[in-house]
């Protein structure tokens, strides 16, 4: 049974109306995969909606939902990846024009030769803004470990562009 | 750019901003034909709703998930895992009725991790929680001062009042955290015997628990920095999983699934979440991490962290079907096949030998048999848990694994 809290409900639909732009970034750059990165984003959001009640709504919840989406993305992955270790067909959020499919379809086996911490580095810093400290965060890792990611990252988008 | 001119990032960009647009935060349950629930773009996920519409929307959503945790897909089963800090709070790690309940906090400094290596067990089952401390800070190590251990356990009761209250002695103990290298410390009872856990219960070294739902928490405490030990800058962390014990014997397990895993001893336990952990790392693209639980001597014997990924994706293309690792074993035959040549001299120089696993990761081809077998061996050095890998898994000269 589920009680409303009218201030926390407040709270949640403002943060899922302001974040869910960078979060679905941030999955996208870990996943690679359209449908992938909705439903990592989807479940970050379910997840602060379950625990609406005991976050603290007067400091900023992106870094949550940013480590939120990192667990969720790296529990699929590894199921997947273990179970499988074949990337699944494409799925794409409904509602995406075919044009946009097909430019990431393009962009998504470019940027295949790159790891998530490689592809997060590079894409969130361009898209969102992000520092390496930001970054890191959201991924777990340290501030050098975001820049050699993001060096590495561009060398091989340099090479394969070669 | 690219060689079509195109700049992937500034088109990566577009692309991602138009697909956030097209979706949103919404009920995963699919509407009835003519029955929208999603606005048509932007980050207004529900576009039109009520704040009571959405709490009715996503209720569903949890309902859902509750009844029908595997239809949610991975992850988003049960939250069994929290986590309070004193710098960050992460959210919870999810986790089905099987398997591993983690919770990882992190203050900046240090980042305490707690597995439990399943959410339901039953009151005959050995619970065999293990954290680990992590030092993230910019020196290559650390000395921290501490009671008994760095990390400290507690259990209490959900809704209940039963509860083994934690404690040590409190000696000003020091120890030495390398940066990024996981410092395990498996479960350990501590507390004052009372009418629910008695003494026997305290004596006894392995954790079993009533049935009930209960949290175990991890708790480091230790100071580090400037002005030296104890009286130095103190950091807390607590992690903390939720596991259920429900009545009935150990299999089947409470998801009807067979537990073919015997109990395996705390420091097995550490052995085996290490190198799960270490796979995870490799399967998740996360090398850098991986690289971070080798010995120093593995670690030389690749080279670079360039070499171990590359190394790491030879073998995934090798065997590119599920990868299983096995409960880590200190047989004769096995360590006789694992123990030779050099990696074998450097555990005899640098690792305590009682201590010494033998854990043998299956590598497996799509079609599900055998590729490869890999026999990493763990061991601590100085009590940091650490991977020694197969030299010649990976290489040319790797043989293949017969097929059963």
């Amino acid at each position: 049974m589920t009680t409303p809290n009218p201030t926390a409900d407040d709270a949640f639909q403002r943060a899922a109306e302001e974040l869910w732009m960078p979060v679905y970034r941030f999955a996208l750059a870990l996943t690679n995969d359209l449908g992938e990165a909705d439903d990592v984003a989807q479940e970050a959001f379910v997840r602060l909606w379950r625990a609406r009640a005991t976050v603290d709504w007067r400091e900023p919840v992106v870094g949550w939902l940013l480590v939120a989406a990192r667990r969720v993305a790296l529990d699929r992955f590894r199921r997947l990846a273990r179970e499988l270790r074949l990337r699944p067909a494409p799925s794409v959020p409904i509602g995406l024009d075919s044009t946009t499919i097909e430019r990431f379809a393009d962009l998504r086996a470019e940027l295949a030769c790159l790891t998530r911490p490689e592809r997060a580095a590079i894409l969130l810093s361009a898209a969102e803004g992000w520092s390496t400290e930001e970054i890191g965060a959201a991924l777990g890792i340290s501030a050098g470990a975001v820049r050699a990611a993001a060096s590495r990252g561009r060398a091989k988008l340099a090479e394969a562009a070669r | 750019m690219n060689g079509r001119g195109r700049d992937p990032i500034k088109d990566w960009t577009e692309v991602s901003k138009r697909a956030a647009a097209a979706s949103g935060v919404r009920p995963r349950v699919r509407p009835a034909p003519g029955h929208a629930i999603r606005s048509g773009g932007g980050v207004r996920p529900i576009a039109g709703w009520s704040v009571g519409g959405l709490v009715v929307a996503v209720a569903v959503v949890i309902a859902a998930l509750s009844l029908r945790p595997s239809a949610a897909g991975p992850g988003a089963s049960d939250a069994h895992g929290s986590a309070q800090s004193a710098g960050s709070s992460g959210p919870v790690a999810s986790a089905g009725l099987d398997d591993p309940v983690v919770d990882r906090v992190d203050d900046g400094v240090f980042r305490l991790e707690l597995t439990t290596p399943r959410t339901t067990y039953t009151p005959d089952v050995a619970i065999e929680p293990v954290a680990t401390v992590t030092y993230l800070g910019p020196d290559p190590s650390i000395e921290v001062f501490h009671a008994a251990h760095p990390i400290g356990f507690m259990i209490d009761e959900v809704d209940g009042k039963r509860s083994m209250g934690g404690g040590m002695d409190q000696p000003c103990k020091t120890t030495t955290l390398t940066r990024g290298v996981p410092l395990a410390q498996p479960f350990m009872k501590g507390g004052s015997p009372d009418t629910v856990f008695g003494e026997p219960w305290y004596v006894d070294p392995v954790l079993r628990l009533p049935t009930g739902t209960w949290r175990i928490a991890a708790f480091l405490d230790v100071s580090a920095g400037d002005g030296g030990g104890c009286g130095a800058e103190r950091h807390r962390l607590t992690a903390s999983n939720v596991i259920d014990v429900v009545a009935g014997s150990s299999s089947p397990t409470a998801s009807g699934a067979a537990n073919p895993a015997p109990s395996l001893s705390a420091d097995a336990t550490v052995a085996r979440e290490l190198v799960r952990k270490y796979e995870d790392g490799l399967a998740t693209g996360h090398e850098d991490i991986a690289w971070g639980f080798l010995s120093p001597w593995s670690q030389r014997d690749i080279g670079s962290l360039a070499a171990f990924v590359d190394r790491a994706r030879a073998l995934a293309q090798d065997a590119p079907g599920p990868v299983v690792v096995e409960d880590p074993n200190r047989d004769a035959t096995v360590i006789a096949v694992a123990l030779v040549g050099p990696r074998a001299a450097d555990l005899a120089a640098v690792a305590d030998p009682d201590r010494t696993f033998v854990v043998p990761v299956r590598r497996n081809g799509t079609d599900g048999t055998v590729a490869s077998t890999e026999y990493l061996v763990v061991a601590p050095i100085d009590g940091e848990w650490l991977i020694w890998i197969d030299p010649a898994a990976g290489s040319s000269d790797a043989s293949p694994e017969p097929s059963a």
